[in-house]
């Protein structure tokens, strides 16, 4: 593919900051070298999206790995497929990832919830995926219902976009709600705290069999294009009544829920649904996501899990052994959120007869939480101590040795957790 | 002395953004670990507010849901006469701003419940969002109720998370809770101070979310001994309380001295 001059200009320029990025020592280049790009050239995300197929993933919580599930489903048609599979989600990383991949037709990008009106808007994406919107990083985003509301104000302004939309979250839904092309995936919501009030006229939404409606307005559930059945949901069954088996090595319904979004998005770029789960089903961890890995050798394993939010928690403890030993690990960095207070919001009284070793800087504030909730815990702020704690305990309480200690972490925690585990195989 | 106690969670569907629900239950905790019989209701936006309970708690919303929870609270008058009959009530951010006389939500000026003398204006600067820090100066002197002076010269810092868009007024029929040493609170000065939060009677508001109760112990047991009277120490329950407190009240004293 060429661009126009200053566009090609634009993009050496961020490859070379990428480039030193990298040699440097300072991440994986992906941010960096699309923001120097798109400071030569403000217009590169319109041009270099130019020509292409792309869709978007956009969601609270499971952005990446759909986004993952969704580059898979592409490739097992199409030769090559652009895709930000770092996670670099805003909109430098999204231009970097554009610009690297020359010549490739198709893409797939997962977007930042709050720069998705941008991109939709220079992008002119085929189709764009709104799995979910909950409370996360209060202190950032402040209200989860400005969100909505942008993205909202997006798709009226883009109506001809195809948007694949969660249709038992009633924040996506309602602001989906003026698109011509909508395709709804009854994608489940567990998580119901910040949608209980209608973000239409702000009275109280009522569940019933028929799924959510407002007592106010005529907001309400979209009949779904297709919905998830069967036990744990792993069959995916359109409104004419086909069915699909769903499989995934990721554990947890939500993830057979990612799964069908992916799959769902990749039918409307060309793949056949069968064909796209059958790829999916290979996906066996995401960005270290979901990854049992060896520690401290010959003892037990761990598996890794990410949680960023309360609604992400939810989720991760849905799947964790409860009569075991886990660790949880708690940052507040700014890429966190810098309030924790969100600790609250979770359930943690499911781990009631777990032994948890807490870690990360704000182990304290989840320490205390586990306090007044009664469970057994220690606080080690050190997080290679705190592994090394959760195993001598799980020995000690003569665990099976085969099963692995479920690791949680929010982002940053998450991070030096997986640092630690690759230097200490 | 009552042993047994009823705490109101108000509404969590609609005021429990910032985990404020937390409050309610540390309250509970904290009577159990001294062999009260005490329970929390959590009274959802679709039921009644029971009448003759101990505490009733507010927590923080967006402002749809603090609109409509403040209509659900005018049209029972329920807290208004549960200050008369000398409940306590406590509001943290939102429910703050409901517990005053008026507040401003989806752009317009709304009519709150008046039992804290305060009016709320919408900030036009940036909203208060970060660490705060209040200094709490001999806070039994704020409530005709006899608070145990031992508690109340250990309540000398309150720490926590503030992230609203408020300026909180407060008028001649109401106090201060704290000044502010870090932080934004109220945002206006009331005496030539920085405070944050209002008292009057029993009913205590504060912009100090978190929860706040969690990083402040004996700020939990001051409404306790409100509702109870005097309250023994929770002795060795209470360490990893009082080290997550001092941890929180250091970070944020070394935080305003790098300022």
């Amino acid at each position: 593919m060429d661009y126009p001059s200053r566009a090609s200009l634009a993009n050496a320029t961020g490859h070379l900051a990428s480039f030193l990025s990298k040699v440097g020592g300072f991440g994986a280049g992906e941010t960096i070298g699309g923001a120097v790009a798109l400071k030569v050239d403000p217009d590169l995300l319109s041009k270099v999206s130019m020509g292409r197929s792309i869709a978007l993933v956009s969601a609270t919580n499971g952005k990446t790995t759909t986004n993952r599930f969704l580059a898979c489903a592409l490739a097992s048609k199409y030769p090559s497929v652009a895709s930000n599979s770092g996670g670099a989600n805003m909109a430098s990383g999204i231009a970097h990832a554009l610009s690297l991949a020359k010549g490739v037709d198709v893409a797939a990008l997962e977007v930042d919830e709050s720069w998705l009106p941008m991109m939709i808007e220079n992008l002119k994406p085929k189709c764009v995926l709104m799995l979910n919107l909950t409370r996360d990083q209060l202190d950032r985003s402040n209200e989860v219902r400005k969100i909505a509301k942008k993205w909202k104000d997006a798709v009226s302004l883009n109506p001809e976009v195809t948007y694949i939309v969660n249709a038992d979250d009633p924040l996506v839904s309602w602001s989906a709600i003026d698109a011509k092309r909508a395709i709804y995936v009854a994608g489940g919501q567990n998580w119901t705290l910040d949608s209980k009030s209608c973000p239409n006229c702000g009275e109280l939404i009522e569940n019933s069999a028929d799924g959510w409606a407002c007592s106010g307005c005529n907001l309400k559930r979209m009949k779904p294009d297709f919905e998830l059945s069967g036990v744990d949901g792993s069959i995916l069954v359109s409104r004419e009544g086909e069915k699909w088996h769903i499989e995934t090595k990721l554990p947890g319904s939500f993830n057979r829920s990612n799964a069908a979004f992916g799959a769902v998005a990749a039918s409307v770029m060309g793949v056949p649904l069968a064909e796209a789960l059958r790829a999916i089903k290979n996906v066996k961890s995401v960005g270290g996501r979901y990854e049992t890995v060896e520690f401290n050798h010959n003892n037990f394993p761990l598996r890794l899990l990410l949680a960023k939010n309360p609604a992400g928690w939810l989720e991760a403890l849905s799947v964790v052994n409860k009569n075991n030993v886990v660790v949880l690990a708690i940052n507040a960095r700014e890429v966190d959120g810098r309030d924790p207070s969100w600790l609250w919001d979770v359930d943690f009284g499911v781990l009631k007869g777990a032994f948890a070793v807490v870690t990360g800087e704000r182990a304290r504030d989840l320490g205390v939480r586990l306090s007044y909730l009664e469970i057994d815990h220690v606080t080690i702020h050190k997080a290679t101590d705190a592994l090394r704690i959760a195993q001598a305990q799980a020995a000690k309480l003569n665990l099976d040795k085969n099963r692995p200690i479920d690791v949680i972490a929010n982002y940053t925690a998450f991070q030096g957790l997986r640092k630690i585990v690759k230097k200490m195989r | 002395m009552k042993t047994s106690i009823t705490i109101v969670d108000i509404f969590p569907d609609l005021l429990g953004t910032y985990g404020d629900g937390g409050n309610a239950q540390i309250l509970q905790k904290r009577l159990q670990w001294r062999s009260f019989d005490a329970k929390v209701l959590s009274v959802s936006s679709r039921d009644k507010i029971p009448s003759g309970c101990d505490i009733y708690c507010l927590g923080g919303g967006e402002d749809a849901p603090q609109v409509k929870a403040n209509e659900l609270l005018k049209d029972t008058g329920v807290l208004e006469s549960e200050k008369q009959r000398g409940a306590v009530i406590f509001g943290v951010c939102a429910g703050f701003q409901i517990l005053g006389k008026t507040f401003v939500a989806n752009d317009e000026v709304q009519e709150g419940l008046g039992l804290l003398d305060v009016d709320t204006f919408r900030s036009n600067k940036e909203r208060a969002v970060g660490e705060i820090l209040l200094r709490i100066d001999d806070i039994s002197s704020s409530f005709e109720a006899a608070i145990d002076k031992d508690l109340s010269n250990r309540l000398t810092f309150l720490t926590g998370y503030e992230n609203h868009a408020g300026i909180t007024s407060i008028g001649l029929g109401a106090r201060h809770l704290g000044e502010v040493i870090l932080g934004i609170g109220n945002g206006v000065a009331f005496h030539g101070k920085l405070v944050d939060g209002a008292i009057s009677k029993k009913v205590i508001g504060t912009y100090l979310h978190g929860p706040v109760l969690a990083r402040n112990p004996e700020f939990a047991d001051l409404i306790l001994e409100l509702a109870v009277g005097p309250l023994d120490s929770l002795g060795s329950r209470d360490i990893e309380m009082r080290s997550y407190r001092d941890e929180r009240i250091q970070t944020q004293l070394s935080a305003k001295r790098k300022m």
